[in-house]
């Protein structure tokens, strides 16, 4: 059985997923790719535009999230502390 | 009230606080690390893992400061055999010199229990204050007998050691070197302190933990520059 995620991972998988797919993605591939159920999305998505680490975009009538440049550094200090966690095993 | 302070060998005086200096710097970056990711995620392990590297730091801090001030104080030197040795006669710095040292020994038992703490992933909080006053007597006790203290820190540096050894040994992280490092730098640590044990035999013994203590920091230091680096 896989661990259940905490706040953090599935914000995490969010930016993740965005990045992976270039910076760029709709709602509901979102929504797929980091396994989310619609009430989850929109309230972790809410909380990220809060945080300015992704904003909202409207193209060709779609909607569009986009990772920010505070988002991606955001990512990496994920990896960094993971990696800090790993290896003084705290 | 003429006190001596003790021997340190005349070329050895303020390359020992070089060497704390080094020490300092690496603990604090470390703090520094874990507490930024503490405001990241609020998780507390990395609050108190934060503090116990800072509580460190502090303590060397104050080893510093206590060198700076009562090595500007000596008078003279002795000659034994070889060696020539600076001795200290200190007057109105020897409530400074106690104070500091025991400031020192506090901090350093205090953090390295946080260290041990966090890292075996203790739940109870209860026997925490306990472990707190039994540290405090233990500093109070090491004015005496100055080897209580590099025991307990011995002791300390021990289950830090056996904890990391275990949790390598449970996730198979054993050729890693990155994931092996703490084990090397806190076995060297705890090396150094038992080193320290040994000053009553030799006054060199003092030269020797602290070079060892200085080469325990280093795969710290190698860690972290991995860390920033981002490998």
């Amino acid at each position: 059985m896989s661990k259940r995620r905490s706040r953090l991972d599935i914000i995490c998988d969010m930016l993740c997923s965005i990045q992976d797919k270039g910076g760029k993605i709709k709602p509901t591939h979102l929504m797929y790719k980091a396994n989310l159920s619609h009430n989850l999305l929109n309230t972790y998505l809410e909380e990220l535009v809060d945080k300015n680490m992704v904003k909202e975009m409207e193209l060709n009538n779609y909607k569009y999230l986009i990772i920010t440049d505070k988002g991606l550094e955001f990512i990496q200090n994920i990896k960094k502390m993971k990696d800090f966690q790993e290896t003084f095993g705290i | 009230m003429r006190y001596q302070l003790g021997i340190t060998p005349d070329w050895f005086r303020d390359i020992d606080t070089g060497f704390e200096v080094i020490s300092v710097i690496v603990t604090f970056l470390i703090a520094a690390t874990a507490y930024k990711f503490y405001k990241l995620t609020d998780e507390e392990r990395y609050k108190w893992f934060s503090a116990s590297f800072f509580l460190i730091a502090i303590s060397y801090f104050f080893k510093i400061l206590t060198n700076i001030i009562v090595y500007n104080e000596a008078l003279g030197t002795q000659t034994l055999g070889k060696f020539t040795y600076t001795v200290q006669y200190v007057h109105e710095y020897y409530y400074f010199e106690i104070i500091g040292t025991l400031a020192f020994r506090f901090f350093m038992l205090v953090g390295l229990f946080g260290l041990y703490y966090i890292i075996c992933r203790c739940q109870d909080k209860k026997s925490v204050p306990i472990i707190i006053v039994l540290i405090f007597l233990t500093t109070i006790f090491s004015n005496i007998q100055y080897f209580a203290f590099h025991i307990t820190a011995a002791l300390f540096l021990g289950l830090i050691v056996w904890q990391y050894y275990m949790n390598c040994k449970v996730q198979n992280k054993a050729k890693n070197f990155t994931l092996r490092s703490p084990i090397i730098a806190f076995s060297i640590l705890l090396l150094s302190q038992l080193i320290f044990t040994l000053l009553f035999l030799t006054p060199e013994a003092y030269v020797i933990g602290e070079t060892v203590q200085l080469i325990g920091f280093l795969p710290l230091l190698y860690n972290y520059i991995q860390l920033v680096r981002g490998k």
